[in-house]
């Protein structure tokens, strides 16, 4: 499912700062495109833009940020019962031990599933997410049919995705509708007692943390 | 403002899980036009109260980083930090080019605070004076605003149950120079309160909700 993205990254690193499809690309630039670029230049133009800090921000929110960070607290979490703990009593505190801090992720609480709760997440008004934790949101996520809709008929997004619940799970959809910013601790899997942090970081897909995925078996990851 | 952009409950959008939905964005063009818009020296305020006056029409047609950027531009326009003209020269120059590149115009002391700031965290500091607390059944107002804020239709005239004082944190309004803070709660609804039966058992919803959008239960 990322591997899309992924290949958009190395693509996109590739060519430095300049961040817009290389002119010798198979295809010419769409409208879009060129706009972007003209409003870019015409702001450098003014004064009115550092492409250095844009650069930068770009750089953190598809490289330093992301899931693989917000995998790592679930693995920690998975194994260290005192990490977990203060993960549920304060996120902000929690991941900020392991650096998961900076824009759209000042204020985090960490909500865990049960075997009597199921937690997701949305933006009805617009995309907030937790960028430190799991980057830039997927598409779906910003989406207007799961912005209306996580809301109102979860269980239906959720099979969507191939998640039943029974029903005497009570599913909590959480509205990120303020500043605080929401990630789902889901259910470790069953077969992983052996397993050590890293091993279980690679079982913690990055729709888990929003809530629409569980954690993977050690067989599928 | 109450827009196209407060889409909880809404239906006929189709299905979420789509096949590539599961990638961020397609193009590198579309995280750089959000980026560029948020970090313009200009003084565009709120990008998201620019995205939300967007035309209904024109933000359903648009895809979610085209948004963006049309917001960005409108924003620069309206603002006269730039010009029809300069956009259009621009566009001109880049579609006639197609190995132009953007030039660069580069501000390392305010690279350094962006690095900076993508490693710090800074939690909304303690509610000062909350007029609620964790238990506390309230109702959320109804009212119209033609204002920035962040209060979804869907929860308004419910009844909810403050869960967790987030803290506290200055008001959205249109004016990012207006000082006024308030409390954030989270507070849960029932989906029986927001939606009746539906073909669902009942579920919980929770919204953060600064503390003028509520009042204390009647």
């Amino acid at each position: 499912m990322s591997h899309d993205h992924d290949d958009h990254d190395d693509h996109d690193h590739d060519h430095g700062h300049s961040h817009y499809d290389s002119p010798k690309s198979r295809r010419p630039r769409s409208s879009f495109e060129l706009r972007t670029m003209a409003l870019e230049a015409a702001l450098v133009e003014k004064g009115l833009l550092a492409t250095d800090a844009v650069d930068a921000f770009l750089d953190g929110i598809e490289h330093t940020m992301g899931p693989h960070n917000g995998a790592r607290v679930v693995a920690r979490a998975w194994t260290d019962p005192a990490f977990k703990a203060r993960l549920l009593a304060d996120g902000s505190a929690a991941v900020a031990e392991l650096g998961y801090t900076g824009p759209e992720g000042d204020t985090v609480r960490v909500v865990e599933n049960t075997d009597a709760v199921h937690n997701m997440v949305v933006c009805t008004l617009c995309s907030c997410y937790p960028w430190p934790l799991l980057g830039l949101p997927p598409v779906w996520y910003k989406s207007f049919a799961y912005r209306a809709r996580a809301v109102s008929e979860p269980r239906a997004v959720l099979a969507e995705f191939g998640v039943t619940l029974p029903d005497t799970v009570e599913v909590r959809v959480w509205d990120s509708s303020a500043e605080v910013r929401y990630l789902v601790l889901p259910q470790r899997p069953a077969g992983t007692d052996g397993l050590g942090e890293d091993e279980l970081v690679a079982l913690v897909p990055r729709d888990a943390m929003i809530g629409t995925a569980f954690a993977a078996s050690p067989a599928q990851g | 403002m109450d827009g196209i952009h407060d889409l909880g409950g809404m239906q006929g959008f189709g299905r979420v899980n789509t096949p590539d939905s599961g990638r961020t964005h397609d193009e590198p063009w579309e995280v750089r036009a959000q980026f560029v818009g948020l970090l313009s020296k200009a003084g565009t305020g709120s990008m998201r109260r620019r995205i939300e006056e967007l035309a209904p029409a024109e933000y359903l047609a648009s895809s979610y980083y085209v948004r963006w950027l049309a917001a960005a531009e409108n924003t620069h326009l309206r603002i006269g930090a730039l010009s029809a003209d300069d956009l259009e020269r621009w566009y001109r120059h880049f579609e006639a080019d197609p190995a132009a590149e953007v030039p660069r115009g580069d501000d390392p002391a305010l690279a350094e605070r962006v690095t900076a700031r993508l490693s710090s965290g800074r939690p909304l500091p303690d509610a000062a004076a909350p007029a609620f607390r964790p238990g506390d059944t309230v109702l959320v107002r109804r009212m119209h605003p033609t204002w920035h804020h962040r209060c979804p239709r869907y929860v308004r005239g419910a009844l909810g149950t403050i869960t967790f004082v987030c803290g506290q944190d200055r008001v959205p309004y249109d004016d990012p120079t207006v000082e006024e803070v308030a409390a954030v709660y989270t507070v849960q609804f029932s989906s029986l309160d927001l939606w009746g039966r539906t073909d669902e058992p009942p579920f919980t919803v929770l919204v953060d909700l600064w503390e003028n959008y509520l009042e204390a239960a009647p």
